[in-house]
């Protein structure tokens, strides 16, 4: 029989509940923007990995979590671009589109999406409406550069400073 | 009466259809119509129309490519393959991650349907067992991932190894090797959610064919973990051949396989410490 933790405390074996902090923490992926960007003008998927040194907010345990940044989409059709960040391949975070959606206001809205973290499912499946992406015409680079300040992720500024054995 | 009920019936569903049905102009030309159908991952499916010449260009804008890449499917090429032959079925194809078919203006709501039913159709393998031999290998890669965070400094961790038994040849998905004392080695058996039945028979028949091989009498000092996939689905029997058998089960139902990784570490770190009592509990 499953035991379950009781509301309010911490499953200590459960390493997706570091998941709020590791969303405010400051990520690093060692990719470059162009990098991604002629990946994806190549018609390819982009899938990076780190591994993200934190503590645990309980014990202070030092914690190297593996995370995945997975990068989509065509650029002529903005609809199916996606950033997403994954944990133990679980999204935990990311931005997309739809024509339809319910938000997590339970509202039926419309266009652009961020993945929203439920600590109660452990996932990220909710959505809420974001403006971030709003206004005018926007690039994949445009989208890029919004999406991963907003996730809190940073990468090099060009090439020199990227290591291309992450791919 | 019969035929009053059909008539209401059918007027709810035309109702619910033509409610559902959505069209909007796209900023980069086109048209998006939303169809009233959902995918697995609960997603109005929408297609995008593109008038070009004399024919229409009809695609989902690869949406839907997109997304499953973005919540962990690895798009292997048994994944493409699966996609592929869905496409087909509809006639419609893939090209660059976008579902897509050209047609004329006669063929334009069949073109528009088969488009969104390929991108329903493909979100199957959100749930599907036809991959679980593929989950397993996804499995393995993330396993072999926090193995490679967890590994101590006197450690080494071999992956896909061939054992020689006495009667045949097995693969163990890892074994952990101390450089000194201070460790017991590990043997790692990853066994997937099909036919559970036959892996536990299978498994037994390793371990002691493993075992049985005169050569090799430090296998008697292994310590044996099998990792359980989908164990909701395995029968008690099964169970119980392979709990006898390994020396502890990391037991992982499918609606909770991601979190397998965050439980190695620290079953790994008790069992090659020979502390098998702590691990019981």
């Amino acid at each position: 029989m499953e035991q379950k933790t009781p509301k309010g405390e911490t499953d200590p074996d459960n390493i997706f509940d570091i998941v709020p902090k590791l969303l405010g923490d400051k990520k690093w992926f060692d990719v470059s923007l162009d990098t991604i960007l002629a990946m994806i003008r190549d018609g390819k998927r982009v899938d990076l990995r780190t591994v993200h040194v934190t503590s645990d907010q309980n014990t202070g345990e030092e914690l190297k979590l593996p995370l995945r940044l997975r990068i989509s989409g065509r650029p002529p059709d903005s609809e199916g671009w996606h950033i997403s960040l994954l944990l133990y391949n679980r999204r935990i975070d990311g931005f997309g589109y739809e024509e339809r959606f319910r938000g997590t206001d339970g509202i039926e809205h419309h266009g652009w999406h961020r993945h929203v973290w439920n600590p109660n499912s452990q996932d990220a499946a909710s959505k809420t409406p974001v403006s971030l992406f709003d206004g005018g015409t926007m690039s994949f680079r445009d989208f890029l550069i919004r999406g991963l300040k907003e996730m809190k992720i940073s990468y090099p500024k060009d090439d020199d400073y990227a290591n291309p054995t992450l791919f | 009466m019969q035929t009053q009920l059909c008539s209401d019936v059918k007027q709810l569903v035309a109702e619910y259809l033509n409610d559902n049905l959505r069209g909007s102009s796209r900023e980069s030309g086109g048209c998006t119509i939303t169809l009233p159908l959902k995918t697995v991952d609960d997603r109005w499916i929408f297609v995008i129309v593109e008038s070009r010449f004399d024919y229409f260009l009809v695609h989902d804008g690869g949406k839907t490519d997109s997304s499953l890449f973005s919540q962990g499917v690895k798009m292997s090429d048994a994944d493409e393959q699966f996609n592929a032959a869905i496409a087909s079925r509809y006639g419609v194809m893939i090209e660059k991650g976008r579902i897509q078919k050209n047609c004329q203006r006669n063929q334009l709501c069949e073109t528009i349907l088969a488009v969104g039913q390929s991108a329903i159709a493909m979100t199957a393998q959100l749930v599907s067992p036809r991959l679980v031999e593929a989950e397993a290998q996804e499995v393995h890669v993330r396993v072999s991932e926090a193995l490679r965070l967890w590994k101590p400094e006197d450690m080494v961790i071999e992956q896909n190894v061939e054992i020689e038994g006495m009667l045949s040849t097995h693969t163990l998905n890892f074994i952990t090797r101390p450089k000194g004392k201070a460790h017991k080695t590990a043997a790692i058996k990853i066994l997937p959610a099909s036919n559970p039945r036959g892996r536990a028979e299978r498994y037994g028949f390793m371990h002691y064919d493993i075992l049985l091989n005169s050569e090799h009498p430090e296998r008697k000092n292994w310590v044996n973990l099998a990792v359980i996939l989908g164990v909701e689905t395995w029968s008690e029997p099964a169970l119980r051949i392979v709990k006898g058998l390994a020396d502890t089960t990391l037991e992982v139902t499918t609606e909770k396989q991601t979190e397998l990784e965050g439980r190695i570490p620290k079953m790994l770190s008790a069992l090659t410490a020979g502390q098998l009592t702590e691990l019981k509990q």
